[in-house]
């Protein structure tokens, strides 16, 4: 499987150069609203799509169909793009903790609100990226960029939903919510997102032991 | 002798085709053609010996270990692949590869590798996406040839390419087999590739196998003989493979051409290039 991540990061080292601009500019737009938590949010797509261009290579060239000619299992070609997920969303998550103290110098917004909106952040990528991934070995690219919108606004529509029904329900008073809740808030979701994205890891496995390559 | 692939009632169903009971096997030490016309299922059979489909029935032996027994990808040390289309991401370069390569294969040969990109004049620093189909096509050989393979499955990897690069890489696949333990089974519906190289010819047709032959031995034997239509039928049926009407006459293609010769001195008989065998097989009339 060394070989296959060999593969991943030389053309993740190819496209990082044309995302750098990207990164930058939201970087700017971040500082100048004011708002970690859309820089946060812009930089971990960005970093994360990173993925879904490896998988357009991937598809452009019928990689899989001649990967499986080399020593390798069929699994080992889906693991490899979770664990590129992984290393992508601790990436994003330390690039942007990291701006975050800079951010909380220049502007009012403190390091503890960059800390609870990088973790959301990273929570909602691991969820959607994981669903992605399955949904590209599931239906293959084409189809699946179109779903891939879906399991972005999943997650959003759930929490703006919850925000919402809350707001109307009064069921927790927010002003009463301290970090500290916020932190167990955020911990218990990274845990589960990622519990839920290996959950998706093995779902992908299965389907592609059974395909036809 | 042993051998190097074994494949046994194959069958698999598409929506509009049916790899329909294959059987055949590739001997040690031999280069086998694979045959046929577009479409006949030499890609799915190959597809199907490196396990990228699933079969319905059959069962498919590669240097001695069963289905079961390549369960373990170790396996695949021990082939090299070659499809008619790149399948290397456009972005990577010769260099990228090998090193990729490097951590894939335990047996990688960097020598090797640098000396058949330098043999083919391939750049290592040049990205896949500027070679030419004939560049990239050497790459993948290269690839195949550099981690101490014993059997190469090559699937139209010459079609498309002119034929002073054929030829080069004709001369590559006799290298390779000089090696008692080396085979290769190599696609094609370029026949005079398959007439200059293969030792064997397999040909299949809309999924079935029409026959399976030594080349010697369907060049030696097999022959059209030409004649009126009357004579021509006069042919016993167990002698006659197909037969073909023109404006001239009716020509047969016959499975002795010898024979034939010695009962019908007053036909003519010529002797049967593969081509012709194949055409005969599939259109060719029935007695």
């Amino acid at each position: 499987m060394r070989g296959l991540l060999v593969k991943e990061i030389t053309i993740l080292k190819n496209n990082v150069k044309t995302q750098l601009f990207t990164v930058a500019l939201f970087v700017a737009m971040g500082l100048a609203l004011k708002n970690i938590a859309y820089v946060g949010m812009m930089l971990t797509i960005t970093i994360t799509n990173l993925l879904i261009i490896t998988l357009s290579y991937d598809e452009a060239c019928a990689w899989n169909c001649y990967a499986m000619t080399l020593p390798v299992r069929r699994e080992s070609l889906v693991t490899v793009k979770y664990i590129l997920l992984y290393v992508l969303s601790a990436f994003s998550m330390g690039i942007t903790l990291l701006l975050g103290i800079p951010f909380s110098m220049i502007t009012e917004i403190s390091l503890e609100e960059c800390v609870i909106s990088t973790g959301v952040c990273v929570i909602m990528a691991l969820f959607s990226s994981s669903l992605s991934l399955l949904l590209c070995f599931k239906f293959g690219m084409a189809k699946a960029r179109i779903m891939t919108t879906v399991t972005y606004m999943v997650p959003f529509a759930l929490v703006f939903g919850l925000y919402f029904l809350n707001v109307k329900m009064h069921w927790i008073d927010m002003n009463h919510v301290t970090d500290e809740m916020m932190y167990w808030v955020i911990g218990l979701g990274l845990a589960l997102s990622l519990v839920l994205s290996l959950v998706f890891w093995k779902i992908s496995c299965h389907v592609i032991r059974g395909q036809d390559l | 002798m042993n051998n190097a692939i074994v494949i046994k009632d194959v069958t698999k169903h598409y929506k509009d085709f049916t790899l329909d009971h294959v059987s055949f096997q590739v001997p040690e030490g031999s280069i086998v053609g694979f045959v046929g016309e577009n479409g006949a299922g030499k890609s799915t059979t190959i597809r199907a010996i490196l396990d990228l489909i699933h079969l319905e029935q059959g069962e498919i032996e590669v240097l001695g270990l069963s289905r079961k027994d390549r369960e373990d990808p170790r396996w695949k040390e021990q082939i090299g692949a070659v499809f008619d289309t790149g399948h290397i991401p456009d972005i990577m370069t010769a260099k990228q590869v090998a090193r990729m390569m490097e951590k894939l294969y335990t047996q990688w040969d960097r020598e090797a590798y640098a000396g058949y990109l330098k043999r083919f004049r391939l750049s290592e620093d040049k990205k896949y996406k500027d070679f030419s189909r004939g560049m990239r096509m050497k790459l993948s050989l290269a690839v195949a040839l550099s981690h101490g393979a014993r059997l190469l499955l090559l699937d139209e990897c010459t079609s498309g390419l002119d034929p002073m690069i054929r030829d080069e890489i004709l001369d590559l696949f006799l290298e390779f087999i000089q090696k008692e333990d080396h085979s290769i089974l190599i696609s094609s519906h370029i026949i005079s590739d398959l007439e200059k190289a293969a030792d064997y010819i397999v040909f299949i047709h809309e999924g079935r196998i029409c026959f399976e032959e030594e080349k010697d031995y369907l060049r030696e034997n097999y022959g059209v003989v030409h004649g009126t239509r009357e004579k021509i039928r006069r042919l016993p049926g167990r002698m006659v493979v197909g037969w073909r009407d023109n404006q001239f006459g009716c020509d047969a293609l016959v499975k002795d051409r010898r024979e034939v010769k010695r009962l019908y001195p007053d036909l003519s008989v010529d002797a049967a290039s593969i081509e012709e065998i194949m055409l005969y097989t599939v259109k060719g009339g029935r007695s």
